[in-house]
């Protein structure tokens, strides 16, 4: 047989435990963010206290392992991308993980925060059967746009405003 | 051209080791059109990493297989015992392996080679022209297994210190043998300035070697001269001074370079000359040599002595197919940085070494790196190896430790 030692473990192993990109090359910019500085916990939804009961994989440590599979996808990704069918016994309706309304629901359990401004696009995040992120995020007019002081709007943020464990931010 | 070559258990190399010319998908077209092999690759790494190793490698292999190593030492009976001063990863007794793959007009050949200080234990040739055909296996020292075309080779009993390459410079054989008289005509193309005990130094005595050559070759001398009065605009000629050696009564050559103030010349002995002058006027032959007539050029150090501007022009030397029309090939250790950038990452390998033992990488299998991005920032920050481990602060340390000195 050929001898071939390309393949060698030492510098197999060290090229593999060397950073694979540059930010250039890197996919960075298009992995969408989560803002909770809107985060209005006064309604009927959840605060982080009340995620936390269970020890072990409680409901907020669900959340963040949710949020960093998000993370690693544009928000335009998770609007296409469609739920298993849980319900029913797997009969359940499909639905895409980010469901983006506009406005603020018309039958809703919850109320418009007077701290949220009145022309963001208002949607929800799926984090299981029941559980919702319930947020807003900017309209794609403001995309490559800055405010007075040259900060960049970023239309790939979800700004997260209730913890909706019931289902209870768009009532049908 | 060669390919690839690889080796094993050889001086700080335990593992296999393989160092490849050839390109591959991501070869910027320019230099992948014509050839599939490249004509150049750099090796970096830190002092003591093992650069100079893989020179020694290739060095070895070539010399071995046309026998130009003392390979017998005097034994306890008072006769000669087969001694191959192959350097084992900390002198241990296990098999050392090389491989090669190499062209020549268009057949691709592979040659392999086992052995121990007390010598071959298995060698074998492969010839690749549409298929892959074994030519020649070699056991201790007979040939196990050969085509018709080396059957003579069978009835020898091998000295366990030549390799089969060589066997044509001691033999007349009645086949024509047209593979093994190529390929021993391939491996004499080498020129190279390590030796088993590594980087060769130069001696007063080297100067009137390398000045007989340029007198009785005045295109090498012509060439040379081109290429350090470029670096030295200073010099507008080197002459070649003969003298009678009392001694011997032969006749004996020195340089003098001609420096022009404008209104008046005058010569400048060699001794006196910068150290890159000198240093160019001594290396510059083999280049010279190297290029005309095809093979391979090995080079420690390299840049010693050079101003980093005239790096990428001596490495252009050969990747200009006008200067470069016999396919020559160059592989050297360089320790300036910019030059990674004139490789490209293609033509750059970078040695470490982790608990003394050394492996190296192309640059093109770190995916950090790209074609359209400078490979010294990412190399000066250490991120892609190849850098002293603990040279940052090494000054302060050691002030640190003074401090506690009491004097007188």
């Amino acid at each position: 047989m050929a001898k071939n030692f390309a393949k060698a473990p030492r510098k197999d192993n060290f090229l593999t435990a060397l950073p694979q990109a540059c930010i250039d090359d890197s996919d960075i910019a298009s992995r969408c963010k989560f803002n909770f500085s809107y985060l209005e916990t006064n309604q009927i939804g959840q605060s982080f206290v009340d995620w936390n009961t269970m020890a072990g994989n409680s409901k907020l440590v669900k959340l963040m392992d949710k949020l960093k599979d998000f993370t690693r996808e544009p928000l335009s990704h998770w609007t296409q991308k469609r739920s298993k069918k849980e319900k029913k016994g797997g009969r359940g309706k499909r639905q895409s993980y980010l469901e983006i309304y506009g406005e603020f629901p018309t039958r809703s359990a919850f109320k418009h925060p007077a701290h949220v401004p009145e022309d963001v696009l208002w949607g929800r995040f799926r984090i299981d059967n029941d559980t919702r992120l319930a947020g807003f995020v900017l309209p794609e007019k403001y995309k490559f746009s800055q405010d007075k002081s040259a900060n960049a709007y970023c239309t790939n943020t979800f700004y997260i405003v209730f913890l909706d464990e019931n289902h209870a931010f768009y009532l049908t | 051209m060669i390919k690839k070559f690889g080796f094993r258990n050889f001086c700080s190399f335990k593992d296999g080791t393989e160092i490849n010319f050839a390109h591959k998908g991501h070869t910027p077209e320019v230099d992948s059109a014509v050839l599939t092999c490249g004509n150049v690759l750099g090796i970096k790494g830190a002092n003591g990493s093992g650069k100079t190793n893989i020179l020694k490698a290739i060095t070895f292999l070539y010399c071995f297989c046309l026998k130009r190593m003392k390979t017998t030492v005097d034994s306890s009976d008072g006769g000669t015992t087969i001694s191959i001063p192959v350097d084992t990863f900390c002198g241990n007794e296990d098999i050392t392996e090389f491989y090669i793959e190499f062209i020549i007009d268009e057949t691709t050949y592979i040659y392999e080679i086992d052995l121990k200080r007390a010598g071959i234990v298995r060698e074998e040739l492969r010839r690749k022209n549409k298929k892959e055909v074994v030519c020649i296996v070699r056991q201790n020292n007979k040939v196990t297994h050969c085509l018709k075309e080396f059957e003579e080779l069978k009835r020898l009993k091998l000295k366990l210190d030549q390799s089969i390459i060589s066997l044509f410079d001691d033999f007349d054989f009645n086949a024509p043998m047209h593979d093994l008289l190529a390929i021993y005509k391939y491996f004499s193309k080498i020129r190279s300035n390590v030796n088993a005990h590594s980087y060769q130094s130069f001696g007063a005595g080297d100067y009137f070697a390398v000045s007989k050559f340029y007198h009785h070759m005045p295109e090498a001398l012509e060439f040379t001269k081109c290429i350090i009065s470029g670096v030295d605009d200073g010099i507008t000629d080197i002459t070649i001074e003969e003298t009678v050696d009392k001694s011997t009564g032969e006749a004996r050559y020195y340089p003098l370079f001609i420096h022009d103030h404008g209104e008046y010349k005058f010569s400048v002995d060699v001794s006196d000359e910068s150290m890159g002058t000198k240093s160019l006027f001594l290396y510059l032959y083999r280049y010279w040599m190297t290029i005309n007539h095809g093979g391979l050029l090995v080079l420690d150090e390299f840049d010693t002595h050079l101003h980093a501007m005239i790096l990428p022009e001596i490495i252009e030397l050969f990747t200009n197919k006008n200067i470069n029309k016999h396919n020559a090939q160059f592989i050297m250790t360089a320790h300036n940085t910019e030059v990674i950038d004139s490789l490209g990452r293609y033509r750059a390998i970078l040695v470490n070494k982790e608990n003394n033992e050394s492996f190296c990488y192309r640059l093109d299998e770190v995916s950090l790196l790209r074609n359209d991005r400078l490979i010294s920032p990412l190399y000066s920050k250490g991120k892609i190896g190849g850098t002293p481990k603990n040279i940052q602060g090494l000054t302060a340390r050691m002030a640190e430790l003074w401090s506690h000195r009491t004097d007188g």
